[in-house]
């Protein structure tokens, strides 16, 4: 006779408390904050914003409103869908065909490329060099593709893609073998199948940066219809704070500076778009933990 | 037929004006600007297209990004873009950009011959001469702003706790200070039973440190010399009042934080909220109420109206208290806007005859009021007009400043009279609080050779050392070791350099 549960006892039954306890207030302190920004961007403009209410005594829509009219909002949109679409495809791709000749033992001189991408882990050109090589030597200044060439493959993030393919059976790769099929058939045929939750999770990671990423738009572009949301949502949201008005001149004495409101309700427009992704990438997932667990 | 002769005609006379805009266009000069704006303004902007119409030239705006001014102004001069006319956000930059060999040097000669307006205005009538500000190794690198109105942050008590508490005004000695803090703190002012209000925060401190003469964070005067205000005996004394009134719980234990719990940063939470009874934060055009249609936002005083009406209705201003010696002060604007210098791209300077160009325009820019309201508002009728019963100009046909930015102004210098002209209502306010009242201001206006080794760290140990005590954490007579470690740690350094400067102002 085997019984399924242990008999609780009253320390494990005071560490589950404990533990469900803790559980809540890690989820709520992960809540509250997008709740307030939540509230915030649907506080009327009546409202006084230093009375501090959780729930708003005036809700209206007119931050929405007023965000959706910003002149920069609709481009910063577009760009940066864009970016995020392309920029992920391009890097998931690169980062795959990297990660999968460093992973095979018998691919020559692995060590040497492994010890080559990974330096560059460590050592950066600088802001200043960076930004020479993109501009000049490239000559992508201005041009889309200096936001998604220079950032293409993500080291670190190529390097769990190449740990992946290191668990997987040397089997696979032979079965493929014996039936006569090449690198690149056993590639796209056996690995990739198999590897759906390592690609979800690359996408998922390079989409995220790319969708949040700002400081390579300012840098590389000057017309202002080119800059990407993060950048336009940061203007807005720096707005008034300290140590942008400690810059100023007259001019900034008669400055309208976006009402809080207003700020949250940018920051809301921003990041809805980028969470709506998690759901449907968050099966893959679950599945890697399965694949990871049946491998023996 | 009449019909198509005058067509024909019509279409004729176009041409021609075509052709000849086109001829102007050929002999207009470009001129770079590099600047950041509230909002990036675009190239073919109206207001820019009419700019470029009315002084004949092309402006082309290099827009810096405001809150990364460094990275983004950086990349830009790496690549070798540089502007003609280029912000400069501080004497420091200033100094770096010079010793990079990005700014071209400004002979006050020349600056005189080709840019009149401005030489009178800023140079000649301030008898200390404004370019020496700007000038390194005896040459001119550019046009330092003076700032004409010197006001100290607002001074705003609960004139309703006063009134009640017993007193008609607010006070004007560090006594009646005292006594005034002390009947907020224990006599529930605001009524509720509780005892729950503080006398001050984080900004009612300062006038502390004023009254017995000298501010922590100001190089000042002692008998022809230069001192850090922070190590001078007299703070220690301002010290020790801020210990004893914490203990006695008239400071709010939370001023470590500050009073502004974000938004915007000159609001006070604290001050709002019933929490404190005075409060020093914001400055005048945040405090004022709006005088006209076009005025600048007052975000504290609307704040105020909205969370506690009362409270703004009642307001005293104050002064800065007088001290056991009768010393007062609260830090006023520097004598000069450092943050808005104006510097020269270095290729100007093997082109004499465009930089003249350059500095004509800017000069024009600022040489009549229209002129530089229209530099800054954009085309009268269509963005800005003046007020009909006013008179003051504001914008109009639902402008703001981000949409002017956008349109692409192109700010000349304001001098202290168009400020004036174009704001008294708000800067009579200002005088009518006596916020011109017990200013002091910083009397180092070079940055220091050896500050960027040393100022941090030291600021860090003055902050540090100043909490503790006020908290208690550490005994008054921890300031003697703080002065000692000071000096130490790089502040005669810097008091050396800084005394090196002053001796040359004398002269």
């Amino acid at each position: 006779m085997q019984r399924r549960f242990i008999k609780p006892t009253p320390g494990s039954r005071l560490f589950d408390i404990f533990n469900h306890l803790f559980m809540v207030l890690l989820c709520l302190a992960m809540i509250y904050p997008i709740f307030y920004l939540a509230m915030l961007s649907l506080t009327a403009s009546d409202v006084p914003l230093t009375k501090g209410y959780l729930i708003p005594p005036h809700v209206s829509l007119e931050n929405y409103a007023q965000v959706m009219s910003n002149h920069y909002i609709g481009y910063g949109f577009v760009n940066a869908v864009r970016r995020t679409l392309v920029g992920t495809a391009f890097s998931v791709a690169m980062m795959l065909l990297t990660a999968y000749p460093l992973s095979k033992k018998y691919f020559p001189g692995r060590r040497f490329w492994t010890g080559f991408v990974v330096f560059t882990m460590f050592f950066s050109g600088g802001m200043i060099p960076t930004y020479l090589t993109n501009s000049q030597v490239l000559g992508l200044d201005g041009s889309f593709w200096v936001l998604i060439l220079p950032g293409l493959i993500n080291t670190y993030n190529m390097l769990i893609a190449r740990n992946f393919f290191m668990g997987l059976p040397e089997e696979l790769t032979e079965s493929g073998r014996i039936d006569g099929a090449g690198e690149l058939r056993i590639l796209l045929a056996l690995i990739l199948p198999v590897s759906l939750p390592i690609i979800a999770t690359l996408a998922l990671w390079s989409a995220v940066s790319h969708w949040n990423a700002w400081f390579d738009s300012m840098l590389y572009f000057s017309d202002p219809k080119q800059q990407v949301l993060q950048l336009v949502l940061r203007r807005i949201v720096l707005e008034g704070s300290d140590d942008m008005m400690n810059l100023g001149s007259a001019a900034d004495e008669m400055t309208t500076v976006n009402p809080e409101t207003i700020k949250a309700a940018t920051t809301m427009v921003a990041t809805i778009p980028i969470v709506l992704v998690y759901p449907f990438v968050q099966k893959y997932f679950v599945k890697g933990m399965v694949v990871g667990s049946l491998k023996g | 037929m009449k019909r198509l002769v005058c067509l024909l005609l019509t279409f004729i006379i176009l041409l021609g004006v075509m052709q000849l805009t086109a001829l102007a266009e050929e002999e207009r000069i470009t001129i770079t600007i590099m600047r950041d704006y509230i909002a990036p303004p675009e190239a073919d902007g109206e207001i820019l297209k009419y700019m470029c119409d009315k002084y004949n030239v092309n402006f082309e705006i290099i827009y810096i990004e405001r809150g990364n001014w460094n990275e983004s102004i950086s990349t830009k001069f790496a690549k070798g873009e540089i502007g003609d006319i280029i912000d400069v956000k501080g004497l420091d930059l200033l100094y770096t950009y010079v010793e990079q060999g990005l700014l071209a040097e400004l002979p006050p000669d020349f600056l005189k011959e080709n840019a009149p307006f401005l030489y009178n205005e800023y140079v000649k009538e301030d008898e200390t001469h404004a370019l020496r500000y700007t000038t390194i190794d005896g040459k001119n690198y550019g046009i330092p702003n003076i700032t004409g109105n010197n006001f100290h942050n607002v001074i705003a008590w609960r004139g309703d706790w006063l009134t009640k508490l017993g007193f008609d005004k607010a006070p004007e000695t560090l006594e009646e200070m005292e006594e005034a803090l002390y009947a907020i703190v224990q006599q529930d002012p605001d009524g509720n039973g509780i005892n729950d209000t503080y006398g001050i925060g984080e900004t009612g401190m300062e006038m502390v440190y004023g009254a017995y003469g000298y501010l922590p964070e100001l190089w000042q005067d002692r008998d022809g010399m230069l001192v850090y205000g922070a190590v001078q005996p007299e703070t220690k004394q301002a010290l020790t009042k801020l210990a004893q009134w914490y203990q006695d719980g008239i400071i709010d234990p939370e001023f470590v934080t500050g009073e502004n719990q974000g938004g915007y940063y000159a609001i006070s939470h604290s001050f709002n909220n019933n929490r404190i009874g005075l409060t020093c934060l914001g400055a005048y055009y945040h405090w004022k109420p709006v005088f006209y249609p076009g005025d600048s936002k007052s975000e504290v005083y609307l704040e105020l109206q909205k969370a506690n009406p009362e409270a703004l209705e009642t307001i005293m201003y104050g002064t800065p208290v007088t001290g056991p010696e009768g010393k007062s002060g609260m830090e006023g604007s520097a004598v000069i806007n450092a943050a808005s210098t104006v510097g020269f791209g270095i290729q100007l300077q093997e082109d004499p005859e465009r930089f003249a160009k350059v500095l004509q325009v800017y000069d024009a820019m600022s040489s009549t009021y229209e002129n530089y309201i229209e530099s800054i508002f954009g085309i009268r009728g269509v963005h800005w007009d003046y007020d009909e019963t006013t008179g003051f100009p504001g914008l109009i046909n639902g402008n703001d400043s981000k949409s002017v930015a956008r349109l692409g102004i192109v700010s000349g210098f304001e001098c202290n009279e168009y400020t004036y002209l174009r704001a008294k209502p708000r800067i009579d306010w200002a005088y009518e609080k006596k916020l011109d009242v017990g200013v002091l201001s910083n009397q180092l206006l070079v940055p220091l050779a050896s500050a960027a080794d040393y100022q941090d760290e030291l600021d860090k140990l003055r902050d540090e050392t100043f909490t503790k005590i006020i908290r208690g954490d550490l005994p008054v007579d921890a300031f003697d070791d703080f002065v000692a470690e000071w000096y130490r740690l790089g502040g005669q350094q810097l008091t050396d350099e800084a005394n090196e400067w002053y001796a040359t102002l004398e002269k």
